[in-house]
């Protein structure tokens, strides 16, 4: 894997590399430790960032380990990992790319990117076998990100967000979905 | 430049029903941009809350006038009880396509009375704070009821609450009871 | 999902006497905070910016419009976007031989029925909130535009024009720390 991000990524500085570690090698030596538990889906945690890279939001569902880094570390390293591998998969794409989704998988979570054109980007992790995520996504965009936000006049766009009734609507949301809900006991 | 052109003025235009419809989202985004503008002028909530409502006063004074003249035939409200059926009907259908949700008058004081909306127009985005000390954006439609009663002969001091959505707060100068009484008597 | 339809075909309306009377109580409040009209057309076009920022979201949410290629298609969403918003129809004509360049053009402005400009305000930009809300919700999907009245039925014109220049497009931010 290591060997992989090397190849793929020709001019890499050191930041991008650490930001690729993390998200794509950290996640299989961590879970390669743990006995193999029985199929489950569900959702792990969301970032969200505004045109600028700024974290506008985060949040956390089943989270099961931390990343031992503070929350704007992370964030930053996520923001940075994002914004390169989606420079990079467009760049070599074969056909043109013009949906603002993207997802990859290991083999034990998946990383979903929704990307509005106004450049918001919703970052959400699940387990590999969560499905209807990208619907997911555009439901927080359109019923969450755009009611509670876009029309409070006490939150400002370009801030990060602290609104309550936003946190419980998008709570609501996730826990309602599919993915989330249908995760044997 | 222009003003050698002929002008149609707009006395000519005519005041009848206005059925133009915008959307709530262009309303809702002016209405937000306002707050912030005014927001960013003012000390303290309470500052803000006086600048919404005579953000609001404004649309209230033109309201009667528009009201009035189209729904009413220039027939103006005598009695209390009726005035404030009509903030609650006439008023709120024409700005809001509803009734508002319920009057009430303060079991303790006579000049009190409530009008509550659970879900504000104005406030509908907005998260209810805990404490309920700040920010209540409907201090611009306590404006224009406050405006609308001036106008109409019923000088009243209104104020809006965060309780049971959003309450309004009507309380009337003395005089108004007074005279409300004597009409009653006749 | 059934919520996602009821916003695309049925927007909820609000009177438009209330949004005329709000709005003109604004425009009021602003040539009372402010001593000249400059800076009340300035403060104008910047709040119009502001709600732009805000509009696009709901533009893209609830219109779902995908991305646009040429500023043919741009011109085509703004359209779309007023009678959306504002339940008027423009029309778009005017194009520059460039194709750089385009007018909005309004026969009725439902931000300013019941409006007569006094003597003493015929500088004032009433709609000018207008040409702010286009700049602002164009620079959100990386378009920079200019955009600016030439015709305002308030100073006697048959119809409000609204122009709209391209200036650039505009790049993805690059992460903090990067170059």
């Amino acid at each position: 894997m290591t060997g992989l991000i090397r190849r793929t990524f020709v001019a890499l500085d050191e930041e991008i590399f650490k930001s690729l570690y993390v998200a794509l090698i950290r996640p299989h030596l961590e879970y390669a430790n743990q006995p193999r538990r029985h199929c489950e889906m569900t959702i792990y945690n969301l970032y969200l960032f505004d045109r600028d890279g700024q974290l506008l939001y985060y949040a956390e569902w089943t989270r099961k380990k931390q990343s031992g880094m503070t929350k704007d570390e992370e964030a930053k390293l996520m923001y940075g990992m994002i914004f390169s591998m989606k420079s990079f998969v467009t760049k070599v794409s074969p056909v043109d790319l013009r949906e603002g989704y993207m997802s990859y998988a290991t083999n034990k979570y998946c990383l979903n990117l929704y990307e509005t054109p106004s450049k918001l980007k919703f970052v959400l992790n699940t387990d590999t076998h969560a499905q209807g995520i990208k619907e997911l996504l555009h439901q927080l965009y359109t019923q969450v990100y755009v009611e509670y936000v876009v029309f409070n006049p006490l939150c400002s766009l370009n801030k990060p967000i602290e609104s309550e009734l936003f946190a419980t609507k998008l709570d609501e949301v996730v826990k309602q979905s599919p993915a989330y809900a249908s995760r044997p006991a | 430049m222009s003003s050698n052109k002929q002008r149609p003025s707009i006395l000519d235009k005519s005041l009848s029903r206005g059925k133009s419809e915008v959307s709530m989202t262009a309303y809702a985004l002016l209405f937000s941009e306002m707050v912030q503008y005014s927001h960013n002028r003012v000390q303290s909530v309470s500052d803000l809350h006086n600048k919404l409502s005579e953000l609001g006063e404004r649309v209230g004074v033109r309201m009667v006038e528009l009201l009035f003249v189209r729904e009413r035939n220039y027939k103006r409200e005598t009695k209390l009880l009726n005035v404030l059926l009509f903030v609650k009907g006439t008023l709120w259908k024409s700005l809001f396509n509803k009734e508002a949700d319920k009057l009430d008058r303060a079991t303790d004081d006579e000049r009190t009375f409530y009008l509550i909306e659970k879900e504000a127009l104005v406030n509908r985005f907005i998260s209810v704070p805990r404490d309920k000390s700040s920010i209540n954006c409907a201090a611009f439609m306590a404006g224009v009821i406050q405006a609308v009663l001036n106008c109409t002969g019923f000088p009243a001091k209104v104020t809006a609450l965060w309780h049971k959505g959003t309450t309004f707060m009507i309380k009337f100068d003395d005089a108004v009871l007074i005279r409300d009484k004597q009409l009653e008597g006749r | 999902m059934s919520r996602q339809s009821m916003r695309a075909n049925d927007p909820k309306k609000v009177s438009g006497e209330l949004f005329t009377l709000t709005y003109g109580s604004l425009v009021a409040q602003l040539l009372k905070d402010y001593e000249n009209v400059d800076d009340v057309n300035r403060q104008l076009e910047r709040m119009g910016y502001n709600i732009g920022m805000r509009l696009i979201e709901d533009f893209l949410a609830r219109a779902n419009p995908g991305r646009c290629y040429d500023l043919r298609d741009t011109a085509d969403k703004i359209q779309q976007a007023f009678k959306l918003y504002l339940g008027v129809s423009p029309s778009i004509g005017s194009w520059s031989p460039g194709g750089d360049e385009f007018s909005v053009v309004m026969e009725t402005n439902p931000m300013a029925e019941f409006v007569e400009l006094p003597e003493h305000c015929l500088g004032l930009r009433y709609s000018n909130i207008l040409s702010g809300v286009i700049r602002g919700a164009c620079e959100m999907v990386q378009l920079e535009v200019m955009a600016w009245f030439i015709a305002d039925q308030l100073k006697g014109d048959n119809m409000t024009e609204i122009r709209v220049k391209f200036v650039k497009r505009l790049e993805d931010a690059i992460p903090a720390g990067e170059d």
